[in-house]
């Protein structure tokens, strides 16, 4: 783990954006690009968003922890709990339901080796901006966005905050626009590899107070979408509404118009929609996480069928050990200090993975405002602050959810600001909280723990195209970069052979035992610097009262011991990072 | 803006001058059953509920 670098240069210019060239293997950091895989300098490759020679200084959302990486951001701040923090315009990994088939990306290159990259200027506005507005893009030329003149062509106009899917047969790129009142919008441009400007802002279904949520392409070339509708309005809580739309005419067709649950009675519980698992090659499989009239957790599970373009709806059913229920483990959280808009800074989302074999759904409870305002009265007993994973029904049984395990968070200020997996399995997860960076794993028998921390408070963090966690907080200067490695160890143990010994005038040779362990919870093999705390010990090895050792990823480390003399003699463990 | 509906063989379509907005050729439900249209007036009184947000500005 390091502190990689402190941004002096104003705001304006983004502090970390990897390029989308992955060929190129750089990494802008304020503008000067690195080597990925060195992080050397590149001399004379500078980058910034650039039209025709000029700098574009507009940019401000890094203020929020803005950061551009191949592998997806997710954003951890709000300043309060009134604007649209939790909208997904920066935390893009979560804007789609299947990354790793449909990523979005706010830079992307195209097929013929050109590149474009959206930029937002602020937030998105609530009541004002429609479909762009706060939101421009840039084409850049070649594969080289350093060099020349900058962008070719840009323009505010059908600007995503993020590209889904290059439709290479029909010339087409789409993307997302979310935020604002009136809901998020879908944005297609033509000629997107010589002009910006031509194409449509596509209005969903029931877009009113909604979020997007991009779905993949079905086998006749329609984009499919869900959008969540919440609000404090009566009308809005987490409805969700499937549509497609015509990849040539833009055409909307509905297909399942505002399904929910029978809880309509609190507003704003924000009930996204997990991952999809791809089942088979005619089953998507998506959850909700709805909740009945007795606020018992009641999802529906959506099974999407690509060849046909149909999504069809089953109410779950929950089981629990003998007379246990939901009630047992959990409670649904309160929703204090909700908006007007779809502006809230919290919500539920469920998360698909295997483990031998095994489906399950872990329900991610995440709140970028819970340390202030209302999160203390959000989130004010542990069964709020407890989170439900339950393994899936094998096959077409998918809508029968057992539970398997919970977790509780053990106070506010450690509800997840949100959550994003870090290894292909989906088994481990980085969890940025109040003032830390959490590290998750996850045991098929005992489910979720927390296997490490990172000791700062991050606005956004995501992954780099080599799987590098990357983290922006704001401690000092505008923007503080650090490369977050899990692997490194974070928790040593040294277990003496006896704690209590009797000397009788002879040197007594003894031994303790040194594992370190990963954020895992894997034991790894690290040098770890022991050094003795008091006078009667020293290491058999070298006869003094420091050493180095490197332990072991499969079993524990012997340390020889020499006591020459009575008295109390502790050992200090420290690792170089 | 210049909304045109369509009602054909159970087919429900909406156009904004020359742009295709909707192609609804099923009624809408919170199941994901495709069932047909019942009539055009079923048709117009969902587009009913769904205007407003087509009829809003949609362009910069």
């Amino acid at each position: 783990m390091a502190e990689i670098h402190v941004k002096k240069i104003p705001n304006g210019y983004v502090t970390l954006v990897e390029d989308p060239v992955l060929a190129n293997n750089r990494l802008f950091i304020s503008t000067q690009g690195h080597d990925t895989t060195t992080l050397a300098p590149l001399f004379q490759k500078n980058w910034s968003f650039n039209f025709n020679d000029a700098f574009q200084t507009s940019y401000a959302d890094e203020q929020r922890g803005e950061i551009i990486l191949e592998k997806g951001v997710i954003t951890c701040w709000a300043d309060n709990e009134s604007q649209g923090w939790d909208n997904l315009w920066m935390s893009y990994y979560h804007a789609t339901l299947d990354w790793n088939y449909f990523p979005c990306k706010p830079g992307w290159k195209t097929i013929n080796g050109k590149v474009l990259i959206s930029r937002r200027f602020t937030i998105p506005g609530f009541g004002t901006e429609i479909g762009s507005g706060t939101t421009g893009h840039q084409l850049y030329s070649s594969t080289d966005i350093t060099a020349g003149a900058g962008a070719i062509t840009q323009t505010n106009t059908y600007a995503p905050n993020y590209y889904v899917y290059e439709d290479v047969s029909n010339q087409r790129i789409w993307g997302t626009w979310q935020g604002s009142s009136s809901g998020g919008y879908i944005n297609v441009t033509q000629t997107y590899e010589t002009q910006l400007g031509t194409g449509s802002n596509v209005t969903p279904s029931n877009n009113d107070k909604s979020v997007q949520f991009f779905m993949g392409v079905d086998d006749q070339g329609f984009l499919h979408y869900v959008g969540v509708q919440d609000g404090t309005s009566t009308t809005y809580y987490s409805q969700y509404t499937f549509y497609k739309i015509n990849p040539t005419s833009y055409a909307v067709t509905q297909i399942i118009n505002q399904s929910y649950r029978s809880n309509t009675t609190r507003v704003c519980p924000r009930s996204w929609p997990s991952n999809i698992r791809r089942a088979s090659s005619t089953r998507r499989v998506i959850y909700s996480c709805h909740y009945d009239a007795s606020s018992n957790l009641a999802p529906i599970r959506y099974v999407w069928n690509p060849a046909d373009g149909s999504v069809t709806a089953t109410n779950c059913t929950m089981t629990y050990s003998g007379a246990n229920t939901y009630g047992t483990y959990s409670a649904m959280y309160t929703t204090e200090a909700n908006q007007t808009y779809n502006n809230m800074s919290w919500h539920q989302k469920g998360y698909q993975f295997t483990v031998d074999g095994v489906n399950y759904i872990t329900f991610w409870l995440t709140d970028k405002y819970a340390h202030a305002g209302s999160g203390s009265s959000r989130w004010s007993t542990s069964l709020k602050r407890t989170m439900m994973t339950y393994t899936i029904g094998a096959g077409t049984g998918d809508d029968v959810l057992t539970y398997h395990s919970s977790y509780t968070f053990p106070t506010v200020n450690d509800i997840p600001r949100d959550f994003m997996p870090i290894n292909a399995a989906g088994t481990q997860m980085m969890v940025p909280v109040t003032l830390q960076m959490k590290f998750f794993s996850f045991n098929s028998s005992t489910g979720w723990a927390p296997t490490g921390t990172y000791p700062y408070e991050f606005r956004s963090v995501g992954l780099d195209q080599t799987n590098r966690i990357w983290g922006m907080s704001r401690e000092k200067g505008n923007a503080v970069l650090h490369m977050i490695t899990p692997t490194i160890p974070v928790t040593i143990n040294v277990v003496m052979a006896s704690s209590n010994f009797t000397f009788t005038g002879s040197n007594i040779s003894t031994s303790c035992t040194v594992d370190a362990y990963g954020s895992d919870g894997l034991r790894i093999s690290t040098a770890v610097n022991l050094a003795i705390d008091g006078n009667t010990m020293i290491f058999t090895t070298n006869s003094t009262k420091n050493i180095t050792i490197t332990t072991s990823a499969s079993a524990s480390t012997v340390v020889n011991l020499t006591i020459t003399g009575g008295g109390v003699n502790n050992i200090i463990a420290s690792v170089d990072i | 803006m210049s909304i045109r509906t369509v009602y054909a063989d159970g087919r429900f379509d909406v156009f904004d001058g020359e742009r295709h907005i909707i192609h609804q050729p099923f009624k809408v439900s919170d199941t994901g059953a495709q069932e047909p249209w019942d009539s055009e007036e079923d048709a117009l009184a969902w587009w009913d509920t769904q205007q407003a947000a087509y009829t809003a500005n949609t362009e910069e």
